[in-house]
């Protein structure tokens, strides 16, 4: 499979600010247009503590729904549209060269019979990683997979020791999502 | 005439058994074992060994 997409260019919306009292700092909103689909998408990229940023996106259209990051547009482009929100690392990466990188494949939603895919290795999972492992090398970060909860995990080899910074990511994960699994 | 064949469409979720709507139970990540598995370099080597064979590139190295 060839994922020599282009992407499309990322426009730079705002930094908000998270004032929740968790772990999540502040977000980095992105925009970008799909020619193609002939939609607009926004890239939330949130900044964590432990020098992570957990990325997400979802169609403009569908950013009132509590379902926006499990519905399926199925308009199509998706290579183009993927590698528009990697390109978003190497944008980051920029500011913050030490920062990790995260997501989670979200569970899809059946709108015909109203049903969710289980959490563990979703499909969205199993895209996303095969499309991060051909295009993200092992020179800046290290990759890890958690197919139990479909996330996956890219350590910034500037962080030192690697096992440890997974091990504080994953714990701080785990304390600001406790709820990341409720659709 | 041929008796008309009505095919019933079974969707998606119902075909692969997903959980319906009103019984997604919330789940806490702590309850779940999270343990981390590092992609592993053949693995990785060959997703790139067939991306440079399109004469793809890495977006980061």
């Amino acid at each position: 499979m060839i994922f020599n997409s282009p992407g499309y260019p990322l426009r730079f919306i705002q930094r908000q600010l998270c004032r929740d009292g968790s772990d999540h700092l502040f977000t980095l909103i992105y925009k970008f247009n799909s020619p193609i689909t002939r939609y607009a998408y926004i890239l939330r990229a949130e900044y964590h503590s432990e020098g992570v940023f957990a990325l997400k996106f979802y169609a403009q259209k569908d950013s009132k729904s509590d379902y926006k990051y499990s519905h399926i547009v199925n308009k199509g482009d998706v290579f183009n549209i993927l590698i528009t929100c990697l390109r978003s690392v190497q944008l980051i990466l920029k500011d913050y060269p030490d920062a990790s990188f995260g997501f989670i494949g979200a569970r899809t939603i059946d709108p015909i019979s109203n049903r969710a895919e289980d959490f563990e290795n979703t499909q969205r999972f199993r895209v996303y990683s095969q499309i991060v492992e051909a295009t993200i090398g092992d020179q800046t970060f290290d990759h890890f997979i958690y197919e139990s909860v479909s996330g996956y995990l890219l350590v910034n080899r500037n962080a030192g020791d690697i096992d440890n910074k997974e091990q504080l990511i994953r714990q701080m994960f785990t304390r600001t999502y406790n709820n990341l699994l409720n659709i | 005439m041929a008796r008309k064949v009505v095919k019933k469409t079974i969707s998606k979720g119902e075909r692969l058994g997903w959980t319906p709507l009103d019984q997604v139970q919330s789940v806490t990540l702590a309850s779940v074992i999270v343990k981390g598995k590092r992609v592993n370099a053949r693995r990785r080597v060959r997703a790139a060994v067939q991306v440079s064979q399109n004469q793809a590139f890495f977006l980061i190295p």
